[in-house]
């Protein structure tokens, strides 16, 4: 292996959301019942995630991590064109703009820490318009505005954290019987292999 | 947080995969390959975004697979220093915070690098901030927290050699298992939570 550029780009979380959404629907990983399980789609299913076992644990990982980060499937491209074509009457730089688009700071303190020197840069009238710039193309989900909801919230919260992690046993319960099906298939294809070193040996005797 | 990198590699394409269109199965194997992997120096690769260049393939004498040389692009996990990041808080000790990002979890932020006037609490399991006399607030585990990134650790792991057999008689306690925990992690970073902005997203 040989590292030709190192960073030949960088990503906004969007476009990494969108590949991992389409890696997701070629192989068929919906983490959800299939609707119709057809026993041939299935056995295929299976093979595939042998190999690609470690693919389907980061999409997996990574695209929960990115929908509890406000990414969504519903957002759209040309809201994220409106906003970079705002952020670019801005004298910004670039990974300060891939940095609001990624966290849509809505508070003045959030957009100081993501823009170094903010204060001598802007002014605050500025960077009020800014954090509009970013709510008016993406506005705020529930839950997301109303600070002080959200802390009185906090508990609450811990509890939904909880119940995802419930889930997710849930799911590995799951995947344990899936597991279980695929080593019976996994013991019938020792048996060919078998029949076919046997069948091999042969040859090489009649060679011989 | 992400970016992509130009890689080119030799890829083993194995018999049982000729059936699939070229690119699907060279895709296949170096998703197999890298994805989910540290690469010293470089990131952590999600996954394969595009293959550029596709050389002819070569054979090995007493191989039934077909070797080709290719370039490609893949997704790398590789914040700059000074990003800012949200992850939540995977645990709390006297030294400082561990911090989980769900698909990466070997982010710490040692006390040092905490707000001033923080305190551990064994009792709580948690870190105070004391912004003032009245104000206490708390880093609590599973709390949703802002961090800046200040620093990135690669390690060389050295592979995995064959298990001693006789580990087993000799570490009765299960010492064995605590080293697995504890083993360096190939890529980690090292954040801070010190500035206005930082620490619990509810905060702010």
């Amino acid at each position: 292996m040989k590292v030709e550029v190192a960073r030949d780009k960088l990503l906004s979380n969007y476009e990494v959301y969108e590949h991992l959404v389409e890696i997701q629907k070629e192989n068929s990983w919906s983490y959800s019942i299939p609707d119709d399980g057809k026993k041939e789609g299935k056995r295929r299913k299976k093979r595939k995630v042998d190999t690609l076992i470690d693919l389907e644990i980061i999409t997996k990982d990574l695209s929960r991590y990115l929908v509890q980060n406000s990414q969504s499937n519903d957002t759209k491209v040309e809201k994220i064109v409106n906003l970079m074509l705002g952020l670019n009457m801005y004298k910004l730089e670039r990974i300060e703009k891939l940095q609001i688009l990624n966290l849509l700071p809505r508070s003045l303190v959030l957009l100081y820490a993501i823009i170094e020197d903010c204060d001598q840069r802007f002014t605050e009238e500025q960077c009020e318009d800014l954090l509009s710039l970013v709510s008016d193309n993406f506005p705020p989900q529930d839950g997301e505005d109303g600070q002080m909801e959200v802390i009185e919230d906090g508990e609450e919260k811990k509890d939904g954290r909880a119940k995802e992690k419930d889930e997710e046993e849930e799911e590995e319960e799951e995947e344990e019987e899936l597991i279980t099906i695929e080593e019976d298939e996994i013991e019938n294809i020792h048996d060919e292999l078998e029949h076919e070193v046997a069948g091999k040996k042969v040859e090489k005797e009649i060679d011989e | 947080m992400f970016q992509l990198s130009v890689l080119s590699d030799l890829t083993r394409i194995p018999p049982n995969l000729f059936s699939l269109p070229r690119l699907a199965a060279i895709k296949q194997e170096l998703n197999g390959k890298y994805a989910n992997k540290v690469i010293p120096k470089l990131g952590l690769v999600i996954s394969v975004w595009d293959i550029l260049e596709v050389e002819d393939g070569l054979l090995k004498p007493g191989d039934g697979a077909i070797y080709i040389k290719v370039r490609f692009r893949c997704i790398l996990f590789r914040p700059f220093v000074g990003e800012v990041l949200t992850g939540w808080i995977e645990s709390c000790s006297e030294d400082g915070i561990r911090v989980n990002m769900e698909f990466f979890n070997d982010i710490f932020i040692p006390k040092s690098l905490i707000f001033e006037n923080s305190i551990y609490s064994p009792k709580e399991n948690a870190w105070i901030w004391e912004m003032d006399s009245e104000n206490r607030l708390y880093l609590d585990v599973n709390e949703k927290i802002n961090f800046r990134v200040e620093e990135e650790v690669f390690n060389d792991v050295k592979p995995k050699g064959p298990e001693n057999p006789l580990s087993v008689y000799e570490n009765v306690n299960g010492d064995a298992k605590e080293e697995k925990a504890n083993a360096t992690p190939p890529y980690a970073l090292v954040a801070s939570c010190q500035t206005d902005g930082m620490g619990c997203v509810s905060w702010w």
